[in-house]
């Protein structure tokens, strides 16, 4: 049973490595460059676009699990929703890291600086630090059972972040655009693209997806190991 | 439920854990303060991210002299820039108010693309020009394609 989980999991790796390399393909050589930016350090940094907006999806996907994973640990009080959950957070994080990093480097020569406090920037580094914070309540706190039970409560809060920081743009006035939907009407109009530019984004935010889920079944493994041996520690110890 | 067996047989106080438990909780009260800073300070005073040049004319002489973000569009041509003293001096307008802005610095690449669009931060001196110390351009609100450009040429 375990070697044949084994095997599904790592067709689904070789199948996220070709999807990320796909999407780098996609991003760097396939994707024309925007022919009504003028600035040369801006067209190649629109590129960008590509890995943030995947970075976001990704992100996304994790801190949605962690919301999720942590209801069902307080409804059920079953050990593995906060195995699901933390994992979900750490995925979370990573990728929510990549989003400002990529954000930042691609608005330096976009919007003439490297980070400005506007409502979605700040949203966005508040979402970060709220599940830093998250993740040092579970190291502060030593028995598994009131840790689980404190970041699963953290958890379902934590996760307002979220959608404040998906609304913040369509609610206030902001520099940053809004890429699918209707924008604050004072603030910047809805946001279009050309037929590839629409192509390469939708492949490369499908390519994140999988990559998520790949790392997210990856990091419960992991998890699930390592309660296995903080156990053993235990049963040792006593 | 190991668990419970196990601190129950060790009710030594291990001064490591308690350490391990004040650092984290420092470090807590250090995120949410944090939090709450950003939170506040984008906020602001006005409570936006930035005005529109309708807004800031609106508020008259009371405005002279604070702290203001403001955002329009580029008057095409009113960019003059004077690259030895790096002086650079345009309009923004929102249609109905024009507002001129003298910044000192470099001029960005992309300030010249059709349509460009400027968030200002400085304040408004008494002569009505808005003095900012720092130049934000907005990003296009679509990507075009060169093919599709090309069409519209040959039309």
């Amino acid at each position: 049973m375990a070697r044949r989980s084994g095997r599904w999991l790592m067709a689904l790796d070789v199948v996220a490595g070709l999807a990320i390399l796909g999407a780098v393909y996609m991003a760097l050589v396939y994707a024309p460059d925007a022919a009504n930016l003028t600035s040369e350090n801006e067209i190649k940094a629109q590129h960008i676009f590509y890995f943030h907006m995947g970075c976001n999806v990704a992100s996304a996907i994790g801190l949605f699990t962690s919301f999720v994973a942590s209801i069902l640990f307080l409804v059920t009080r079953r050990r593995i929703w906060d195995s699901i959950a933390v994992s979900g957070v750490e995925m979370g994080l990573a990728f929510g890291i990549g989003v400002l990093a990529s954000g930042s480097v691609w608005a330096r020569p976009t919007w003439n600086t490297w980070w400005t406090w506007d409502p979605r920037l700040t949203s966005a580094a508040v979402t970060v630090l709220v599940y830093v914070a998250y993740l040092m309540l579970r190291g502060a706190v030593e028995d598994p059972g009131r840790r689980a039970r404190f970041a699963g409560v953290y958890g379902v809060f934590a996760f307002v972040s979220v959608p404040i920081t998906f609304l913040s743009i369509r609610l206030w006035r902001t520099i940053h655009p809004v890429v699918f939907g209707a924008a604050n009407p004072d603030s910047q109009g809805s946001f279009g693209m050309g037929p590839n530019i629409r192509l390469v984004l939708m492949y490369s935010m499908f390519a994140f997806t999988i990559l998520a889920i790949t790392l997210l079944i990856h990091r419960v493994r992991l998890e699930l190991r390592r309660e296995e041996v903080e156990h053993l520690k235990e049963q040792l110890a006593a | 439920m190991a668990q419970t067996t196990l601190t129950r047989g060790t009710t030594v106080v291990r001064p490591a854990a308690a350490n391990k438990r004040i650092k984290f909780a420092i470090g807590g009260v250090v995120v949410l303060v944090a939090v709450v800073y950003l939170i506040v300070n984008a906020l602001g005073t006005t409570g936006q991210f930035f005005l529109t040049v309708s807004e800031v004319q609106a508020k008259g002489t009371s405005i002279y002299g604070r702290p203001l973000r403001v955002s329009g569009d580029i008057v095409p041509d009113s960019i003059d820039w004077n690259a030895p003293t790096l002086m650079l001096k345009f309009s923004i307008t929102d249609g109905s108010h024009t507002m001129p802005v003298s910044f000192h610095g470099p001029k960005p690449d992309n300030m010249n693309r059709e349509g460009s669009q400027a968030i200002v931060e400085g304040k408004l001196n008494a002569d009505g020009v808005f003095q900012a110390n720092t130049l934000l351009l907005k990003c296009p609100s679509r990507y075009e394609e060169m093919e599709i450009t090309e069409v519209k040429a040959v039309q």
